[in-house]
């Protein structure tokens, strides 16, 4: 409307209305959809000039408003905008909105890569976020199974790969670096991710940076970086109740049926968040318990998770985190046969796993200007496991580190992350030995805007790493990379950089003998390398389409993988494979906001090749596709999830061989179909959300991992009380 | 778009009706009981059952391209020990086929050697009514055999193939 025409309208209807005392107040609350209030929110109401933001509590009102129709717009970065038509014909209306999370529109997106804050449109490399209420609506209950339906990410049993950076290593080492806000979150001894470690009723969001990002990460972030960024502190207090109740159910095949009851799994968690004053506080615990759909596969699990944030000022506050549990498992290493295809053989029987593991951060952060930004981050992670085996195996690792990270914005067009970081673990076990590691490094990044359409970045990362009374190794990772916004909603990008993961304690110093096999120690073993190459293009097609395509190419040298010693028949971890992943990723998003309905569709293209054998490289599936569908009409939602893998080429066919995984060969496409529903009860001004999910809901039997068939299909039921 | 998804999820259905891994046909294989009579000697570290394609008639006879299975290993001194090959392996699959010496062996290594030396033969499967000489297992298609037992006399050990010590 234009401005004389917007007088007019006051004039003729708004001073009038007042007058005459026909004017009411339209007044309400915005949440997020897991009830959070939602601070600062635009409130509008259309061709008027009437508006206001929400406060503390998420609340807002509009006074001496002239009765009438009027068209309620509630907007905020981040969130799907809010519209609804309002008769205002008495003193006071009131409305509940709840804002939906977007990540459609791609330059709203802000991420942490690059170690501070930026739009994941201003990057030079893939990313992708997936928010905490896709977490909830699926009743997920372990983060390693949220990365199963993230774009570009596979998942063997627990060792997450990007792009096919990884295959399955029974834990030893990890290809993706796992960060809890930032702070590196991987075992000193083996080096491998604990899903369970992250608490994941307290997420904020999850970034994934696809690629080698070493040269801002250092060793690990060879295939790329998974940051887990924990929620923000509300300013008022907020208590959630949670508990999920699910079951499996009976398996496809008679023959499988072992067990004459229906197995069951539950999750409870309680977490509460505060202020006081300049002080805030949220902690949680959780209970879970599964009895699992195979024999001797259960687990018992307590969790609990603190994080405190103290302002000094408004530019410098310290925050503490503790996240860690104490669980029990039973052992399935791989089934009796495919006739009997959720029993372990005889000799896993009994065998459980107890462990506890906890990390341990602090985040001091200080801005010395406008320019310049300080962090200091300090860590520990304890781990400590042992098994009821023959041999009674045991490990307890300290891992420590101390970053130092500086951002400088050296002026308008030049940004500039500088940083160093110290480390130093330590190992007892009766399998790895009694060792210990150090390593120091130092890095420096770029980043400037060339012409406003174009941004440029460069940076490097030395790395000194050193394994107990071993020769030190030195790494040198540098990148470069660019963004250029061709149009205003066309942007391309393109990534070269070098990464490097250093050999785990675990990887050198094994010695044990498992079934009368030797594993020895390889005190040779040095770190792996890559190359890694990246272009890419996101285009906003329409408003409601937006299109994201992207090729890569990664070469790696020294790929460490346990090999079997023909000298003497020993198996040992060696530097044996010259390997190359070539592939491409498409991804599609869009929305019909009128109906309240998204949909998310992602093709992965893999060809992986070991140079050396002239084969594809185990466990990676050539093809993966995944669709999201989401409709959420008024307080409910449904969706529909499907996933698909082409069968993996390649698995450990030696174990099939060696007669230790009978009819472990047996191996087909993988494709997950699941239903989810919900109702969120904030919509009648109920502080609860109530969740159902159907997972693999054709009961379709595949393996990720040779010898173990994936969750049949299960149900699951999730309230959750905010208030 | 509703047709979309209708054949979507009907395209879905249809590569799912067989359900994905099937469980297998009855694997190859046997099973029985060993027997262990007198004292166990204190110097054995280990003891497997062992199973070769073609009898131990000469020292070359004794190499891993003839040893077709290795059992897990057998508790030291127990009295007696039923076997399965399934999921008992630690070495090979059986295969349906002819086998010309299955025995019990024992090593005084802690680690798997391949080495003639290094094996005494506690124990060989003989074919019932005939104790002269080693047995020969058949194993037809999808078949598993049961009471395949072996007798182990510590204080009569049987007669050892040539390369031993």
């Amino acid at each position: 409307m234009r401005k004389p025409v917007k007088i007019l309208f006051g004039f003729f209807f708004i001073i009038p209305a007042i007058i005459f005392g026909q004017a009411g107040t339209i007044e309400g609350k915005v949440t997020d959809e897991t009830g959070i209030p939602l601070v600062g929110v635009n409130i509008l109401l259309k061709n008027t000039n009437r508006g206001t933001a929400t406060d503390l509590q998420g609340n807002f009102e509009l006074r001496n408003i002239p009765y009438g129709n009027y068209t309620l717009v509630a907007s905020m970065v981040g969130y799907k905008k809010f519209t609804k038509n309002i008769g205002l014909n008495k003193d006071k209306v009131s409305v509940k909105i709840i804002l939906r999370e977007t990540t459609l529109k791609f330059n709203e997106v802000v991420v942490t890569a690059g170690k501070h804050r930026q739009k994941i449109s201003d990057l030079p490399v893939s990313a992708s976020v997936i928010s905490p209420y896709f977490i909830s609506k699926k009743n997920f209950i372990k983060l390693d199974d949220v990365l199963r339906y993230a774009p570009g990410v596979n998942v063997t049993l627990d060792q997450v790969s990007i792009r096919g950076s990884s295959g399955y290593s029974r834990g030893a080492g990890t290809r993706v670096l796992v960060a809890i806000d930032g702070i590196p979150a991987f075992t000193g001894d083996t080096g491998e991710i604990i899903w369970e470690l992250v608490p994941i009723s307290d997420l904020n969001r999850i970034e994934i940076i696809k690629g080698a990002a070493s040269s801002l990460y250092g060793s690990s972030a060879i295939g790329g970086v998974i940051n887990i960024i924990t929620k923000n502190i509300p300013q008022k207090p907020v208590t959630m109740i949670k508990t999920q109740v699910g079951a499996y159910d009976k398996p496809f095949h008679k023959e499988w049926d072992w067990s004459d009851k229906y197995r069951t799994f539950n999750n409870f968690t309680v977490s509460h968040s505060n202020k006081f004053d300049n002080l805030g506080i949220a902690f949680s615990v959780t209970r879970y318990e599964d009895m699992s759909y195979r024999m001797n596969d259960w687990q018992n699990r307590f969790s609990g998770y603190f994080k405190s944030l103290y302002k000094f000022s408004d530019s410098v506050s310290l925050s503490f985190m503790a996240t860690g549990f104490y669980r029990d498992k039973a052992t399935f290493d791989y089934w009796k046969n495919s006739r009997e295809a959720l029993i372990p053989s005889q000799n896993q029987i009994g065998n459980e796993v107890h462990s506890e593991r906890f990390l341990f951060g602090s985040i001091y952060k200080n801005k010395i200007s406008q320019r310049l930004n300080l962090s200091l981050k300090s860590s520990l992670y304890r781990s400590f496991w042992k098994d009821k085996s023959e041999s009674r195996n045991f490990s307890g690792s300290n891992q420590y580190r101390l970053e130092l990270l500086a951002n400088y914005k050296f002026h308008k067009n030049l940004f500039l992350v500088g940083g160093s970081e110290i480390t130093y673990g330590t190992v007892n076990s009766n399998i790895f030995g009694n060792k210990h590691s150090n390593g120091f490094a130092f890095y420096a990044q770029a980043e400037y805007n060339l012409t406003g359409k174009l941004k440029l970045s460069g940076g490097a990362r030395f790395d000194y790493n050193k394994l107990h009374d071993l020769n030190p190794e030195y790494s040198f990772s540098p990148k470069i990379g660019f963004n250029y916004k061709l149009e205003s909603q066309t942007i391309l990008r393109g990534n070269l950089t070098k990464g490097f993961r250093a050999p785990t304690l675990a990887e050198t110093f094994t010695s044990t003998i498992t079934s009368g096999i030797k594993v020895k120690p390889n005190p040779e073993l040095k770190s792996e390398t890559n190359y890694n190459f990246e272009i890419g293009i996101n285009k906003q097609l329409t408003e409601n389409i937006n299109l994201d395509l992207a090729v890569f190419n990664n070469e790696f040298f020294d790929m460490i993988e346990p090999a079997i010693d023909i000298t003497d028949g020993e198996v040992t971890f060696n530097n044996v494979t010259r390997a190359r992943i070539t592939g491409a990723e498409v991804t599609g998003k869009f929305e019909i906001p009128d109906i309240n309905f998204t949909a998310g569709i992602n093709y992965t293209l893999l060809l992986t090749e070991d140079l050396n054998k002239n084969k594809a490289l185990k466990y990676r599936p050539k093809h993966s596709v995944n669709i999201q569908t989401d409709y959420t009409p008024g307080g409910f939602t449904f969706g529909i999830d499907f996933r698909y893998w082409s069968r993996v080429e390649e698995i450990d066919i030696e174990l099939v061989d060696l007669g230790l995984v009978p009819n472990g060969d047996a191996r087909v496409p993988v494709y997950v179909l699941d239903l989810r529903t919900g109702y969120n009860f904030f919509t009648l001004g109920l502080p609860a959300n109530l969740f159902l999910a159907l997972n693999n809901v054709l009961n379709y039997n595949y393996v990720e991992m040779i010898g173990n068939i994936s969750p049949i299909r299960n149900i699951s039921l999730n309230l959750e009380i905010i208030f | 778009m509703k047709n979309l998804l209708k054949y979507l999820l009907l395209a879905i259905v249809l590569w799912n009706c067989d359900g994905g891994i099937q469980p297998g046909l009855q694997e190859p294989g046997f099973s029985g009981t060993i027997y262990f009579i007198g004292e166990w000697p204190d110097s054995v570290k280990r003891t497997h059952i062992v199973l070769f394609e073609k009898p131990l008639l000469d020292t070359t006879d004794f190499s891993a391209e003839n040893l077709k299975y290795v059992s897990n290993e057998i508790p030291y001194g127990v009295n007696e020990y039923k076997y399965t090959t399934e999921n008992n392996s630690l070495f090979g699959v059986i295969k349906p086929g002819e086998y010309g010496y299955l025995a019990v062996a024992q090593s005084t290594l802690e680690t798997i050697s391949l080495k003639r030396e290094d094996w005494t033969i506690a124990g060989i499967y003989f074919n019932p009514g005939d104790s002269t000489k080693p047995g020969r297992l058949i194993i037809p298609e999808n078949t598993f055999l049961h009471n395949i037992n072996i007798t182990c006399d510590f204080n009569h050990p049987p007669v050892q193939p040539p390369g031993g010590k």
